[in-house]
């Protein structure tokens, strides 16, 4: 009898040991999970996981990255704290957000303190006082040169920033807990001016994936804001989800915000294609099924769409973890557009239209990747390239910034890329406190700057910009717009003017199926006002 | 009536395993409990409720190692040690219950059920054994009560 309790208790051990190891082995092709129909093994979760994290050394003076023949790499601002994201003005002002996650989620499980402790680590910093974070900073390049010349201070004491967008003398910043729209004209130096808030967001106290990134519509109208989920994969629990792992989207005027795609576990950059308007972003994908599970990757996202997360990955592989399984949001999953390989946590992105770099460079887009620290060999730790033609993905992708890995070390870590009032290429270093600059070798640039917000042509908004203030009539075309919108997605809307008889026609409760009126908690968004 | 010998007071010194064995067996019993109720719930709380179960019993277990080998070296102790069967489970069911807290340790479902679960179930009739087997012993029935 005891003897039976034992073997059971080792074969169990050895079972759940056992099918960690073997199927995901090193030599698995890593190019083979780059490109729009990535090889997935089946998923080998380990009872240890795997940890590789990567302690960060710093940049010494004149260390740079790697940048391919064609291309040339400068430092162009350094000693900033935690750089994340880019931003272009149309004047060519560079704005860098500088940011650090948001503290207090609360300890749930013993789990909880190694998993901090592991972060710690992998972001930096370590012993001693940290450099003030959580900031704007602007930085002016006067003469077009490439180097910065002046340097202020935008904003601080902010409550973990990471997307910005300008638009009508408005500088919308995108914090882990709220949009808030700053009165700012080009070339002011200072913001002194208080801010609206424009719209809450899913913010603490858990916020587990807490960068909330920002992207203007071609029209203007619109704000995109990136939520991520608030989990690994739901160990936080349904209800900790709602409205995240989405993509929002928000009346800039009216701050009324609904959930435009959702299902992307933890999607950033996103940015417009400026040759067919769709909306991009990249996104985290899941951890824990093995080193070469689950790819993360590039996509369109599409007005309703949902990509899966937590029910299923890459479109219909469904994740046993998730308990009860939805068999009906399995079926919606749409898989995305592009794989990046798995754990490199790509959190930036730019289309490189407009840019001054080299001809090779003339259509396509930059992914800057983070780097893993969850599986056993590292991934990312680069910028890489991928070629578009006609809107869509066309090849591999290619390493256009490298060299941030020293051994077993790390100099710094990319997060995001963009466009400089150059042309040329701006990846943001958040580990090695850096803004690198990638131009084109032979030194062109555009001939003027080119904003990051691609507003096109749109008289209303244009004639109105030096005022700040749009005319009623702007106002009352996007509430009809807004209003029509919500009356396109909610049940068969009154078409014809009812009499008082008919009235309750339509209000009966629902019959037949009610399981398809049921929305995903991540669908859930509250429609807030100002 | 007898007054206490030296040899009694020697033999009847107070084994400090005996704070700390206990904490094991309570909490893995527990955590078999715990694990059942998120299995039929789905009530996260239950997972977390198992995962630090694991832990403090692990925890105090570890300790109660150190203390066993305390005792073991006090000569007023010694006698009270447990047989060398007893000790052996004892080792193995914090082995399994290490696994156990690793498995617990995965995001979602499957961090209970099944593995973790048959894991807590295997580590309760572990417990159950180890209790029997130790009450064969004469000294160690003394040793093993608080």
């Amino acid at each position: 009898m005891m003897k039976t309790s034992l073997i059971l208790g080792v074969s169990v051990l050895s079972l759940s040991l056992g099918f960690g190891a073997a199927a995901q082995d090193a030599k698995f092709d890593l190019s083979q999970q780059i490109g729009p129909d990535p090889v997935l093994p089946e998923p080998s979760p380990s009872l240890m996981p795997d940890l590789k994290v990567a302690e960060v050394v710093g940049w010494k003076e004149n260390e740079t990255p790697k940048v391919p023949d064609g291309l040339k790499v400068t430092p162009y601002a350094k000693d900033l704290a935690n750089p994340r994201t880019v931003h272009t003005l149309p004047n060519g002002d560079v704005l860098v957000i500088e940011s650090r996650g948001p503290e207090g989620e609360p300890t749930s499980r013993p789990k909880d303190f190694i998993r901090g402790w592991i972060m710690a680590i992998a972001h930096g910093g370590g012993g001693g006082e940290q450099k003030e974070s959580n900031m704007i900073t602007l930085l002016r390049d006067t003469n077009r040169d490439g180097t910065v010349d002046e340097r202020h201070d935008l904003l601080k004491k902010l409550d973990s920033p990471f997307g910005v967008a300008w638009v009508d003398n408005t500088l919308y910043v995108a914090t882990t807990s709220a949009i808030l729209a700053y009165p700012y004209e080009l070339g002011q130096n200072e913001i002194s001016g208080q801010p609206k808030l424009l719209t809450p967001l899913p913010g603490g106290p858990i916020n587990h994936h807490w960068t909330k990134d920002l992207a203007l519509s071609p029209d203007g109208k619109m704000l995109y804001v990136s939520v991520g989920s608030n989990s690994n994969i739901v160990e936080n629990g349904l209800e900790a989800e709602k409205g995240r792992a989405a993509i929002w989207q928000v009346d800039r005027q009216t701050g009324a915000a609904r959930v435009f795609a959702s299902g992307l576990r933890n999607p950033n950059g996103l940015t417009f294609n400026p040759e067919t308007g769709a909306l991009w972003t990249v996104v985290n994908e899941r951890d824990e099924l093995g080193p070469n599970l689950v790819p993360d990757y590039m996509t369109s996202v599409k007005d309703g769409g949902f990509y899966g997360w937590p029910w299923s990955y890459y479109g219909k592989h469904v994740d046993v973890r998730v308990n009860p399984t939805r068999q009906d949001m399995v079926d919606k999953a749409t898989p995305p557009d592009y794989a990046l390989s798995s754990h490199v946590a790509a959190l930036g992105l730019t289309f490189s239209m407009n840019s001054a770099l080299p001809a090779a460079y003339a259509n396509g887009a930059f992914i800057g990747e983070h780097g893993s620290w969850n599986r056993d060999s590292f991934n990312g730790y680069k910028v890489v390239f991928v070629p578009f033609q006609n809107g869509k993905p066309n090849g591999k992708a290619q390493d256009i910034v490298t060299g941030f890995l020293d051994g077993d070390k790390t100099r710094g870590r990319p997060v995001g890329v963009g466009i400089d009032g150059t042309g040329a290429l701006l990846v943001a270093d958040d580990a090695g406190n850096m803004l690198w600059r990638v131009a084109s070798a032979d030194g062109k640039v555009t001939p003027q700057p080119i904003g990051t917000d691609q507003v096109s042509a749109n008289p209303q908004v244009s004639s109105t910009e030096k005022t700040g203030r749009l005319p009623d009539a702007t106002l009352s075309v996007s509430r009809e717009t807004t209003a029509s919108t919500t009356a396109s997605n909610a049940a068969p809307a009154v078409q014809t003017p009812a009499s008082a008889d008919e009235r309750l026609t339509g209000q009966e409760p629902l019959s037949g199926q009610p399981d398809k009126f049921l929305p995903a908690q991540m669908q859930v968004a509250p429609a807030t006002g100002p | 009536m007898a007054v206490l010998s030296s040899n009694d007071r020697d033999s009847a010194a107070y084994p400090i395993q005996s704070l700390f064995v206990p904490f094991p067996f309570v909490c893995f019993t527990l955590a078999l409990a715990t694990d059942i109720a998120f299995w039929q719930s789905n009530n996260l709380m239950w997972q977390n409720f198992s995962a630090w179960l694991l832990f403090a019993g692990l925890v105090f277990g570890a300790i109660g190692v150190l203390a066993g080998l305390m005792d073991l070296v006090r000569p007023r102790t010694r006698p009270l040690r447990p047989a060398f069967l007893t000790a052996l489970l004892y080792l193995i069911i914090l082995a399994l219950a290490f696994a156990n807290s690793l498995v617990h340790a995965g995001d979602g479902w499957t961090a209970v059920v099944p593995y973790g679960l048959a894991l807590s179930a295997v580590t309760f009739v572990l417990c159950l054994m180890v209790a029997a087997v130790s009450a064969r012993k004469k000294y160690a029935k003394l040793a093993w009560r608080i």
